[in-house]
């Protein structure tokens, strides 16, 4: 029982941690609540297990569906976002983000009908841990989001672009009089942030359902990480990922797992009430 | 020659006029100081010629070519480089990485000789290498914010208010680094508030009230004329 709760809690964890960077990055870079990035995870997910439904190999259906979500992520940020962002009022930006994720809602409706889908997994070699076996799928969804966490990591902190990417989240007007297309590094930005919570989808759906209501708690868990963990910091959405994961075993275990994202957005209100700035956020000046 | 140059320029913010019908010649190798109280438009102009306020009116041109409504990453590039006010440093980043923000994709060689030629002017920030800008003084990140600007090699270098809100001896030090830079040839455009700091280093100087220019002429001048000394620089 305890080990696979912590088990459980760990795959949960990397996968939170994974969806909450996206998430984070967008913010932290761009200043941009993008309410569509639950969307993205839902779009990774249906269109991995379309190109599998219609018999292309799952290692090219996985690279064709991240693509695609990360074009989605381009074209967002590169057209409606960013204009939206000249015209400097950052409500326009929520209400189209979450607009875009109800209509990609419904054209999901339209196209694939309101039934549940699961694809293959990717790996089925199932492991004995302290006790329990772990399915392989979630052995599986494990490692490639705590190697894609770590890769996009090293990518931000020592890599040429990430340098950039690191100065135009401390200073998008200094970076831009020192050359830099700021506006370029939102749109890669974006589309890493759209890659990494669709790469989240896809490596689910082994073992959760594919559906459409997918993406809202999605987006309500990612939002609530990305707060506690304190806005725009990526070690404490991290830290905020692997917290809310055991916590939902928590609520699962002495409550009922329906609760789960309400207790999310309480403890993400008492935060914002007492300490606004979450576990490793900074005081903006 | 003629580098830059600002023709008519009428600019603001909503229905403020900042700037009215301006015309600027700077040019080049001179070291051109832009005097006058708050709100007369100083670093308002500085923001028309790197683009993040769009002129009303008017055109601005780099080397005989119009600049106006271009991008101000655009405008970077091509050899305009502005130390913005309130410095605007990476605060997270290390001294060194705000130095190489500009020159990333430039040769390891390249990056190497700007960076000599930085710490030849300020040679405090080469003690500071390894420091993270948000933590040094005031007067080390004046220096690390023009010395960031002049990574670029710009053709003109913008500076807005060097030695704001720093003690008189930290002042001497950026103006001593700041002459540095102008014995090299380097064309400056300098806006300032204190004057006494800027006569000794300017080749010209204009003096804006309300968004127009009061005066042009050289230091010389200025210290004859008594009137404009007294009613615009209080020395």
């Amino acid at each position: 029982m305890i080990a696979n709760l912590l088990i459980n809690g760990a795959v949960n964890a990397s996968i939170y941690a994974l969806i909450a960077l996206g998430f984070s990055l967008t913010f932290g870079v761009a200043g941009i609540v993008n309410l569509y990035h639950g969307a993205y995870y839902m779009v990774g997910a249906y269109l991995a297990y379309f190109f599998i439904s219609i018999g292309i190999p799952a290692f090219f259906s996985v690279i064709l569906s991240l693509l695609s979500v990360m074009l989605i992520g381009v074209f967002l940020m590169k057209y409606p976002i960013l204009y939206l962002q000249r015209k400097g009022e950052s409500i326009y930006i929520l209400i189209l983000t979450l607009g875009s994720a109800y209509f990609t809602q419904y054209l999901f409706k339209l196209v694939f009908g309101t039934s549940h889908y699961s694809i293959k997994p990717f790996y089925d070699q199932s492991m004995l841990l302290l006790g329990e076996i772990i399915p392989g799928s979630r052995i599986f969804a494990f490692f490639v989001s705590v190697v894609s966490i770590v890769i996009v990591m090293f990518f931000i902190n020592k890599t040429k672009f990430g340098k950039l990417i690191l100065a135009t989240s401390q200073d998008k007007y200094a970076a831009q009089l020192l050359g830099v297309n700021t506006s370029l590094i939102f749109i890669v930005t974006s589309a890493l942030s759209a890659g990494l919570s669709g790469l989240a989808g896809i490596v689910i759906s082994p073992f959760l359902s594919i559906n459409l209501g997918m993406w809202l708690p999605t987006l309500i868990k990612a939002f609530s990480i990305v707060i506690l963990g304190g806005l725009g910091s990526i070690w404490g959405s991290i830290l905020a990922a692997i917290f809310m994961a055991y916590l939902e075993q928590f609520v699962a275990l002495v409550w009922t797992s329906s609760m789960t994202e309400v207790v999310f957005l309480v403890i993400v209100f008492l935060f914002l009430v007492f300490k606004p700035t979450g576990f490793m956020g900074k005081k903006v000046a | 020659m003629l580098i830059l140059s600002l023709k008519n320029i009428t600019a603001g913010y909503a229905k403020a006029v900042v700037l009215e019908d301006m015309n600027l010649d700077i040019n080049e190798g001179e070291c051109h100081a832009v005097l006058g109280p708050n709100g007369s438009g100083k670093s308002t102009l500085l923001k028309v010629i790197t683009g993040s306020v769009f002129p009303a009116k008017g055109s601005i041109f780099f080397l005989g070519n119009e600049i106006t409504g271009r991008k101000t990453f655009e405008i970077a590039r091509m050899g305009v480089s502005l130390s913005p006010e309130n410095r605007r440093l990476f605060p997270d980043l290390s001294v060194k990485e705000n130095l190489e923000i500009a020159m990333v994709y430039e040769s390891t060689k390249s990056k190497k000789n700007s960076m000599e030629f930085v710490f030849e002017i300020f040679p405090r920030l080469k003690e500071r290498i390894t420091q993270k800008a948000g933590t040094m003084s005031g007067g080390e990140q004046q220096m690390l914010a023009i010395g960031r600007a002049i990574m670029l090699n710009p053709k003109v270098l913008l500076l807005d208010e060097p030695s704001m809100g720093l003690a008189h001896v930290i002042k001497e030090q950026i103006f001593e680094g700041i002459n540095k830079i102008r014995s090299t040839g380097k064309t400056i455009l300098i806006v300032e508030q204190d004057a006494t700091m800027v006569m000794p280093i300017a080749d010209k100087i204009s003096i804006f009230e309300h968004g127009k220019i009061k005066w042009e002429g050289n230091p010389k001048d200025l210290t004859k004329d008594n009137s404009i000394r007294n009613a615009y620089l209080g020395i």
